[in-house]
């Protein structure tokens, strides 16, 4: 091993010289682009071909505090960020060759992060945090950066949000989601768990600002005759007892998922991870129109996940107050197209068919259920002064470095009204 | 497998030379067995390792090997080696097993001493040998043996031509080469004293004098021998630039100096620059060792399809061919050239638009929205540093504009 092999192992890891020699060979392959592309397309903002360059010199304790001065969730976006759509899709490399494995090199780097020392709060000023999600903690580490002190409520018993609650365990472990979990601590920044905030601005009595980011909860309902069955379960309770290793009813079922997205893909994946005998995945489009990403599709092959294109589900069919099967309608694509630029699907009549099943997960999108009265504006704050929000409940259903942006910039944002307020 | 052509072929100080490739004094030509399998391979001759009269003390040290990289890949290798631990009877020994397994190859020996009585006792030993050629290193890094240690007889104009006139005087119709090194003040006159001293010709040029590097754990220079370390002599590609210096310097001041080309020359393409600057042949040492023997394949098949390619009857015609193009700086014709920017080429990295905004004129504009650069012929000087930069082959050229 040499010199800056050496100099890039800075915690005891499972690293042979082989995955060295990569990480030094795919770094000096980096253009160090102007105005580089890759930066402009990571929600995050991370300096790219600078901590790429740090990488290359053996630096790779200053490449990681590059990256998590960025990137609050520098742990967890490593493992499950898109690469696809963002940083890497704009690499000037792939125009000459292949593009940067950009995502692989950041998450080596975040993994050899050194010690970070605690940063403690300095002026009197306190906000409070509702969701303590990838927008929540986001916010609060760069709050407690700038010198302000947050306290962050959340309504389960878990710090995290949807990376420690529903995605699948085997695209993020435990492990991973601890090493930011641990890094938000150093900021003193206080937990409250288990504590639902109904009304928020109640907390205008002890705090001087409110960021709202209690991320979606709702499913969004299919209106499909019988989906009051106990066989038909909502997308998150079924990734969250997954998650939580908590599913040994899923054992040996044949299992129907609705749906067409990312997280219908983790729900199928995971099925299979937890036994189901069969998944078969209902799409009313082709595999073309899928809005999904490329590692999504991969992790639910290789588990044998079926995708069953141009299929509508009709009707769950029950028997005696058991689900027992789908009733399916075969779909075309005619050339109206829907809002998204996709064509749009109709049925064809005729050609109805039923897939047996024990188990339907239905994994369609997902609402907010949580005060829909007030009004989320792009700039961060809302239609009430003083309260800020960011992260899903704001803009939809976004990914986890786009809420970590919306933390970051929502406490840019909280910073500058308290400034005005002389707070 | 080429390994021999008529264009190939050529004559060397009355040697035949099947291919201009020759193993250079060094590990390779150090063991009898390890010779023989180099000349089974396919080179045109070798020299054997430096040899020396049994009174000189061969105190070797281990490790001696260590290279500076760039990578994985090995831009320059450093030893801290020293002549051959086998004495003149030794050598005498395998010149005459060698000559007589390999009639159709050059076996030459390399000799150092330091006296005259001890350079011609080599020289004549190795006469009586039968021995095609003999090189005289006068620039081993680690020094020349006798009463300068430290100190290479070729850095001194009047030492070598003092010795170099012995070495011939006891050679007589024996060709003699003198081996030099490019680390000296004025090349010119180096050359020139062994031309004077009636020598044959000169192999240009030994390892350089370097210091590989500090391990910066340990700030310990490398190789680290039990903790200590010394200057090795550089080798390999990293010198190659070097190498063409100084042939060419040597070749354009006497037009009829016999040249043997070494140091840092790693493949076909190398060979062909070091011939076009003046050398007859080509010495390989350290890219044997990294890559071994079968090299000789690539070398003289390369070379080979060079020759036909761009219509050479033979290796000699090559010799010296860039030469008339080399000149001095004043020399040189001036004109007014800008940068351009092939637009269809380029892929919008900007790294010409950094290089010149910090080392060079700031004569680039950038386009953040279409990520394109674009020349500033006001400020433009025509440089170049932006077409070292360029990462896609065309995507910046330069053009004349007066
Ligand atoms: C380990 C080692 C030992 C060498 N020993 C000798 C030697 O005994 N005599 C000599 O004239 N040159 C010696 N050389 C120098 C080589 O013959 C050659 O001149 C030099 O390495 C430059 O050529 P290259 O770049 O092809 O290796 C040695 C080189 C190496 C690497
Ligand atoms: S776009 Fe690709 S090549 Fe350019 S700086 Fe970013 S990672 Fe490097």
């Amino acid at each position: 091993m040499n010199m800056i092999q050496k100099n890039l192992i800075k915690k005891s890891a499972k690293l042979d010289i082989a995955d060295l020699k990569w990480i030094l060979h795919e770094s000096s392959n980096c253009l160090s682009c102007f105005e580089p592309p890759c930066q402009q397309n990571c929600p995050a903002e991370i300096p790219i071909p600078e901590f790429i360059r740090s990488l290359q010199s053996g630096n790779v304790g200053y490449a990681a505090k590059i990256i998590r001065d960025a990137n609050p969730l520098a742990a967890i976006c490593g493992a499950v960020c898109p690469e696809e759509v963002f940083c890497q899709s704009q690499c000037t490399r792939g125009k000459m060759d292949n593009p940067i494995r950009i995502r692989e090199l950041h998450s080596f780097a975040t993994s050899q992060e050194g010690y970070i020392p605690p940063v403690s709060a300095s002026s009197d000023a306190k906000v409070a945090i509702i969701g303590a999600g990838p927008a929540g903690l986001a916010c609060a580490t760069k709050l407690a950066e700038k010198g302000i002190k947050s306290v962050v409520y959340e309504k389960s018993k878990r710090i995290g949000g949807v990376p420690s609650s529903s995605i699948p365990e085997f695209r993020l472990s435990d492990e991973i989601i601890s090493l930011d979990i641990e890094y938000t601590k150093r900021f003193g920044i206080e937990f409250r768990l288990n504590t639902k905030i109904d009304d928020p601005e109640e907390l205008f009595d002890e705090f001087d600002a409110i960021f709202i980011a209690t991320g979606l909860a709702q499913p969004v309902e299919t209106q499909i005759p019988n989906s009051n069955l106990s066989q038909v379960i909502p997308s998150l309770d079924f990734l969250e007892k997954a998650r939580a290793s908590n599913i040994n009813e899923i054992k040996t079922k044949r299992v129907v998922i609705v749906g067409g997205g990312n997280v219908s893909l983790d729900v199928a994946a995971s099925a299979m991870e937890h036994g189901a005998s069969e998944v078969i995945l209902l799409y009313r489009r082709g595999l073309a129109e899928m809005r999904v990403w490329q590692s999504e599709l991969d992790a639910a092959f290789k588990r044998s996940v079926v995708i069953s294109y141009l299929t509508a589900p009709v009707r769950y069919i029950e028997e005696s107050g058991r689900l027992t099967g789908v009733e399916c309608i075969r779909t075309r694509l005619t050339s109206e197209r829907d809002t998204s630029g996709r064509r749009k699907p109709e049925s064809i009549p005729g050609t109805e068919f039923v897939i047996p099943a024990d188990i339907v997960i239905e994994a369609i999108g997902l609402n907010s259920d949580y005060k829909r009265e007030i009004t989320a504006f792009p700039d961060y704050t809302t239609s009430i002064q003083g309260i800020f929000s960011g992260g899903d409940w704001a803009k939809g259903e976004g990914t986890i470095v786009e809420a970590v942006r919306d933390g970051k910039s929502a406490a840019e944002a909280i910073c500058n009204y308290l400034r005005v307020k002389k707070i | 497998m080429i390994l021999s052509s008529s264009r190939l072929r050529s004559r060397f100080l009355g040697v035949e030379l099947e291919n201009p490739f020759i193993l250079s004094a060094g590990p390779s030509t150090d063991e009898l067995d390890i010779t023989r399998a180099g000349l089974d391979a396919g080179w045109a001759g070798v020299i054997l390792k430096t040899t020396s009269l049994p009174t000189t003390d061969v105190d070797l040290v281990y490790p001696m090997m260590s290279s500076f990289n760039n990578g994985d890949d090995i831009l320059g290798m450093g030893n801290i080696d020293l002549i051959s631990i086998y004495h003149l009877e030794e050598i005498v020994k395998r010149i005459s097993i060698l000559k007589s397994e390999y009639p159709g190859k050059m076996i030459a020996a390399s000799i150092m001493s330091d006296s005259r009585e001890g350079w011609q006792t080599l020289v004549r030993a190795l006469k009586d040998a039968d021995v095609d050629l003999i090189e005289c290193s006068f620039s081993c890094p680690q020094g020349n043996v006798g009463e300068d240690p430290g100190k290479m007889l070729a850095q001194s104009v009047s030492a070598t031509e003092k010795v170099a006139g012995w070495v011939k005087e006891a050679a007589e119709e024996l060709p003699v080469l003198i081996k030099i090194t490019p680390q000296v003040t004025d090349i010119v006159a180096i050359a020139g004293a062994i031309l004077k001293s009636k020598c044959d010709g000169i192999t240009a040029s030994n390892s350089i004098p370097a210091l590989m590097g500090i391990d910066i754990d340990s700030l310990t220079p490398i190789p680290q021998v039990d903790g200590y370390s010394t200057y090795s002599g550089l080798s390999g590609g990293a010198i190659k630039p070097i190498t063409l210096r100084t042939i060419a310097e040597i070749s354009r001041n006497f037009t009829d100096a016999t040249i043997s080309g070494n140091g840092g020359i790693s493949n076909w393409r190398d060979s062909v620059e070091v011939l076009a600057v003046g050398a007859s042949n080509i010495q390989i040492c350290t890219a044997v060792m990294l890559h071994g023997f079968g090299i000789i394949e690539d070398l003289t098949s390369g070379l080979d399809n060079y020759l036909i390619e761009k219509g050479f009857n033979s290796v000699t015609e090559l010799v010296g061919k860039a030469l008339p193009k080399l000149v001095s700086h004043e020399q040189l014709p001036r004109h007014q050239v800008r940068s351009a920017v092939i637009k269809e080429k380029c892929i919008g990295c900007g790294r010409c638009y950094i290089s010149c905004r910090d080392g060079g004129h700031i004569a680039i504009k950038w386009d953040s929205v279409n990520r394109l650069p674009d020349i500033d012929e006001e400020k433009c000087v025509g440089c170049g540093l932006c077409l070292l930069v360029q990462p896609v082959d065309g995507c910046l050229s330069l053009k004349r504009v007066d």
